[in-house]
């Protein structure tokens, strides 16, 4: 390995700028798990006894069910009977009705983490805020101007209370509650998150976001988020994470729902930045994730474009049904793992209706000692008439101690589909460093260089507020990491 | 400006440059041929700092900067600029943000003000101009997809932006038709001034043409057996390097 | 299904070779094999796997072979007259064989203590490697095998061929073992074929060590009439400076899982490996393809080609992984499938697992069906559909069927190959 890789390797593991604690009084359950910590979440959030049912069939299913072990990571196994499962602030526990009513406290973490949540701070009228501090929203913006346009934005508990019908009849449409281990757990014991309803035609006038932050230790954060989006409707939705330095391993377990109706197209980027551990692998969010949209109706487009730099363990694979006809899918993904990070991320696009086509752009960046895996299913069943598929993955290695890795599998059941998988791997030569460096470029910005460069087709995606944020965050990602 | 003293110089643990003496004064164009495997490229990778390039004697001094305990980024700071003998592809990198940030940070650390944005654009699309690259180019990804000639350009282009006190050429005219030549040569020489130094290395005469050097200097198995004026860079092209090596041997 | 089908099996174990060199290891993996939970679909490498198939039927030696049809099944072999060493349903057979001079080759039961000793020792250390239970299998119920041995310096002309043949039903599990020394070089054919309507079941298991700056092409075709189950293993370890270009071919069979393992043990290594998969009716062909780059500087290239058509289903799998040392290593694969029907099936997974970071490591993989813009041209200039489709579905597998430099042994695979075709034209 060349002297420069190490000195990138070396000091890679950077600081964590969001790592800090905040200082609230909570509201929280004691450790531990069963069937009346459901009946206590579900108290402490007022909700109506059909939601309580749905949660108390969840937990049941749960506990036939068994941690899956074919992602390619490895880590001490949870015990589920450790955590909390519902973390407050005090005082905050039914929401807040307007920012006064958030203790001052929490607004200053959000201030250091760049988010103002007063909107005349925000440029005007761009972008509106959901915030979820550990188990409850603590605060939305622009719900006014957003009502005018008809649209709903608002926290999910908030949505049981005010919209019932439209929750009941989305809710597990996409992830059905015996998914998998940890969606099948969210169901159970989901705390907050967004819920986003575009009405038929309407264009939502501004990004909407969600800001997330696991504060409270030992706390595992089971947030839902439901986005609909009717005829010809379309939004694009952001959400970004942090959480502090703790030693111990916080759980994120959370679900997304898309559903895009006829004509309507659903734009999710995601810039993901928990807490990653120490060096020696200590501490970090677990961060094992279900996302799934449904293209529902004919002409529908459900984009996923995710920036991955945080989290000890990712375990995630936001994924398109594709069954409306002439739908689209696409997946853009950039994971950055350094460290002793673990990736286990790709997608799913299941291609049932004709004419459905998907995209799938990934790039993965490993250094360190971490290993960073792509895992993709292409799926083409009978009924697919004309699907396509175009799949680029590539990896880009920093160091000879990390591992990158291809798992894609692909299945088709129709002849008149076409499917095209490409993968390739390559490093930051020293060639390349050289070539900067000889231009003046230390060889800290020459990385960062390269390594945005390498992921361009990914922050095209992007909404452009975030795409510069997102190259900042793999900046920082990658600072301090040449000497 | 530039003093070389005794150079010498490893690769791979074996002794390529044995004991390399060259002088460049400001406002002087030098030119250094040789045969194939004197040392020709080694002497421009340790000039600039390239890893796997060892000098393992001597001193290379610029303007009383001991150019060999720097890093590269350091040299180019102290204005040392060399152009690559086979640029590499930095893929999804623009020219113009790597552009830009080799403009600041030199500037940054020349202790000289960095050009504000629209001043920036004005000098790198007249570059452009200057070499004859389409402005379009300036969004491209550095050398991706470039032609040799092209590259070569960009090369030319880079040096012009980050204005160096010494400019090493690596072999820049290899690969390139007439025309291309032609430009390039016409770039040097437009960076031609009294405070200004260049070295040229090069296989053929065939660039002495476009661009004349003050002084040519024969490299051979490690060292300088001959110098003298561009005369010098006919008779090697009519004679080849046999009968020096034979002289001095 | 499983538990009747290991009993069976178990007790099948019983009328294996009695040869005493063996004794110990066939007890061994017998007892192996019984504590191994067989695989099913849940199991990754399984998981596109009807075994159903598989353990749906008692296992039983078989028993009585038909040497008339034998001779038919090996008369296009034979006529290429090279060395050939022929076992029937298992088991050697003198008649069908032509034993070579220039080089050893020799079936099990015909071989010296001297090599029955070394043949102890070395039996399963390259195949063995991740334990699996077919192999296992195929150690608790091998009657014979062919053993190839090539002295260092040595480069026989003739390539060598070796016949397994399956006339009755039943199962059969042969073994070869193939070493090569040093600065040697070896073309060897390996052809599994199976006559019409035997519902055979074949288990075979090959080795193959290359010695340092030695050069094999290794041909291997399984090629069924029509029925016949396949669970075929091949391990190929190279040492430093050798070349290993293999050349497989899959074709008919109701069930053909073929798992082949590369092992590369030393740098500067050079390996190709071309495949061929067709099926069609109710057939279902699965290939395992893992490359091991243990060590820097080699290079690998791997081309497959797959057809499913009808109710065909196919399923390719290639691994590529680079080892940490494995530093300079350069890896291909390419995989492209054609779904001929609407009712064919094609799953592919090109997997890289890298650890090191100086190589240079590329996959594709395409599943789809003809160009019909290619298709079209064609007929424009006057070519009937059926022609066009014959000749571009050619072109598609040419890439696998040119790359076999002896045209006289691919020249026995494409019978097969246009049969596949003219069946389907007919419907």
């Amino acid at each position: 390995m060349s002297e420069s890789v190490e000195r990138i390797n070396e000091r890679l593991a950077s600081d964590y700028e969001a790592g800090f604690v905040t200082d609230v009084e909570n509201d929280s359950l004691p450790p531990g798990l069963d069937e009346d910590t459901v009946r206590a979440i579900s108290a402490r959030k007022n909700e109506p006894e059909w939601l309580l049912e749905w949660r108390l069939k969840a937990f049941a299913k749960w506990k036939t069910l068994t941690e899956p072990e074919w992602a390619h990571v490895s880590y001490q196994k949870i015990d589920f009977q450790a955590l909390s499962y519902y973390s407050a602030p005090k005082g905050q526990g039914d929401g807040p009705k307007s920012l006064d009513e958030v203790d001052p406290e929490i607004l200053r973490t959000y201030e250091k983490l760049g988010i103002p949540l007063h909107e005349q701070k925000r440029l005007a009228g761009v972008v509106a805020v959901d915030v979820v501090f550990d188990s409850v929203s603590i605060h939305t913006t622009f719900k006014d101007k957003l009502a005018e346009a008809g649209v709903i934005f608002c926290p999910i508990s908030e949505a049981v209370k005010d919209h019932p019908e439209l929750v009941k009849k989305y809710l597990g449409t996409v992830v059905p509650i015996s998914d998998n281990f940890y969606a099948c757990l969210n169901s159970a014991v989901f705390s907050d998150g967004s819920f986003v309803f575009i009405p038929k035609g309407v264009t939502c006038p501004m990004e909407l976001s969600t800001y997330f932050r696991i504060n409270a230790m030992n706390t595992g954060q089971f947030e839902r988020t439901l986005i609909i989006a009717e005829e010809g409707a379309s939004v694009s939705y952001l959400e970004g994470c942090t959480a502090p330095m703790r030693d111990e391993n916080q759980l994120h377990a959370a679900v997304v729902e898309l559903i895009a109706l006829d004509d309507a197209k659903i734009k999710y980027s995601t810039v993901q930045n928990w807490y990653m551990g120490d060096e020696e692998g200590r501490g970090g969010v677990y961060n094992f994730v279900t996302k799934r949209g449904l293209c529902k109706g004919r002409n529908s487009h459900i984009s996923w474009t995710q920036v991955e730099t945080g989290s000890a363990i990712t375990w995630k694979y936001p994924s398109v049904v594709l069954r409306g006809d002439n739908s689209i899918g696409e997946f853009y993904s950039v994971a950055l793992t350094r460290g002793r990070q673990q990736a286990d991320t790709g997608t799913k696009m299941i291609h049932m209706g004709k004419n459905t086509r998907s995209t799938i752009i990934s790039k993965g960046i490993s250094a360190a000692r971490s290993e960073n895996c792509y895992r993709g299913l292409v799926r083409v069943a009978p009924t697919a008439e004309g699907a396509r598929n175009f799949t680029q993955c590539d990896s880009l290695l920093i160091g000879d101690t990390c591992g990158a890795h291809t798992f894609p599998y692909i299945e088709s059941r129709n002849n008149s589909a076409v499917i095209e998988h490409e993968a390739s791997t390559s490093k930051v030569s020293d060639d390349q460093l050289f070539l900067c460096q000889q231009r003046g470029l230390d060889p800290e910005k020459a990385v960062s260089m390269i390594v945005n460069g390498f992921c361009k087709e990914v922050f095209r995606e992007l909404p452009m507020e975030f795409a510069v944020e997102a190259g900042k965050l793999l900046e920082i990602s990658l600072e301090g990491s040449v000497g | 400006m530039l003093s070389i003293e005794n150079l010498q110089a490893s690769v791979d643990e074996k002794a390529i440059l044995k004991g390399l003496n060259l002088s460049v004064g400001a406002g002087e164009v030098h030119a250094i041929m040789g045969p194939n495997g004197a040392g020709k490229s080694t002497l421009s990778n340790v000039m600039g700092g390239r890893p796997g390039y060892e000098a393992t004697g001597g001193s290379v001094t610029l303007d009383g900067v001991n150019l060999l305990e720097l890093e590269p980024e350091e040299r180019a700071y102290a204005g040392l600029f060399l152009a690559f003998q086979y640029p590499v592809e930095l893929p999804g990198v623009s020219n113009m943000e790597f552009l830009k940030a080799a403009v600041e940070a030199n500037c940054e650390n020349r202790g000289v003000e960095a050009p504000n944005t629209p001043a920036f654009l004005k000098a790198a699309r007249e570059a452009c101009a200057q070499v004859n690259l389409n402005p379009d180019f300036l969004k491209r990804g550095v050398n991706e997809g470039f032609s040799g000639g092209e590259r070569k350009r960009n090369e030319i282009l880079q040096m012009i932006m980050l204005q160096p006190k010494l400019c090493v050429l690596d072999e820049t005219d290899s690969g390139l038709d007439i025309d291309a030549l032609q430009v390039v040569a016409d770039g040097v020489n437009s960076m031609r001034s009294d405070d200004r130094g260049f070295v040229v290395i090069t296989h053929y005469q065939r660039l002495l043409d476009y661009i004349v050097p003050d002084f040519v200097h024969v490299l051979s198995d490690g060292k300088i057996i001959k110098s003298g004026g561009s005369e010098l860079a006919l008779e090697l092209e009519k004679n080849g390097y046999g009968w020096i090596e034979q002289e001095v041997a | 299904m499983q538990d009747a089908f290991k009993s069976t099996a178990l007790a099948a174990a019983e009328g294996a070779s009695d040869a005493p060199w063996l004794a110990a290891r066939r007890t061994q993996s017998r007892d192996a094999f019984s504590a191994l939970a067989l695989p099913d679909r849940k199991v990754e490498g399984w998981k596109y796997n009807d075994l159903s198939k598989v353990y749906g039927e008692a296992v039983q030696l078989t028993s009585a072979s038909d040497l008339a049809v034998a001779r038919e099944l090996a008369a296009d072999t034979l006529a290429l007259e090279a060395p050939t060493v022929t076992l029937v349903d298992g088991q050697y057979c003198a008649e069908l064989s032509r034993l070579p001079s220039g080089l050893n080759a020799t079936s099990f039961s015909e071989a010296s203590a001297e090599q029955h000793a070394s043949l102890a020792q070395s039996l399963g250390t390259q195949a063995r490697a991740d334990g699996q239970a077919f192999v296992l299998l195929n150690e608790a119920l091998n009657q014979d095998g062919v053993l190839v041995e090539v002295g260092s310096g040595e480069s026989p002309a003739e390539s060598l061929h070796i016949l397994n043949l399956r006339t009755a039903a039943g199962t059969a599990a042969p073994r070869v073992w193939v070493s090569v020394g040093e600065n040697a070089q070896l073309t060897i054919a390996e052809h599994h074929l199976c006559a019409e309507g035997v519902a055979s079941f074949d288990l075979p298991v090959s080795e193959l060590h290359i010695g340092a700056n030695s050069t094999v092409h290794h041909y291997r075709f399984a090629l069924s009439q029509s029925g016949g189950r396949h669970i075929g293993r091949v391990a190929t370890r190279q040492e430093r400076d050798s070349r290993y270009y293999a050349y497989l071919a899959v074709l008919g069979g109701d069930f053909n899982r073929l798992d082949f393992g590369l092992d590369l043990q030393g740098q500067h290594c050079e390996s190709e490996l071309y495949g061929l998969y067709m099926c069609r009716g109710q057939e279902h062909t699965d290939i395992h393809l893992a490359v091991d780059h243990a060590l820097p500087h080699c290079d690998s290239k791997e081309v497959f080609r797959g057809m499913a058509a009808e109710q065909g289903k196919a399923v390719f799998n290639g691994r590529i992984h680079i080892h940490q040392d494995a530093q300079k290593t350069n890896a291909e694969l390419s995989n492209r499938n054609l779904l001929l029907s609407r009712t064919a099936e094609i799953n592919t997974k090109p997997e890289l697992e890298i650890y090191a970071d100086d190589v240079k490591c590329a996959h594709g993989a395409t599943v789809g069906q003809l160009d019909p813009e290619a298709l079209f041209y064609l007929r424009s200039r006057g070519t009937p559909l059926e022609a066009a489709q014959s000749l571009l579905s050619y072109g598609f597998i040419n890439e696998v069927l040119l790359a076999m430099p002896d045209q006289a042994i691919a020249g026995l695979v494409t019978p097969r190959v246009d049969a596949f075709f003219n069946d389907l034209e007919k419907g």
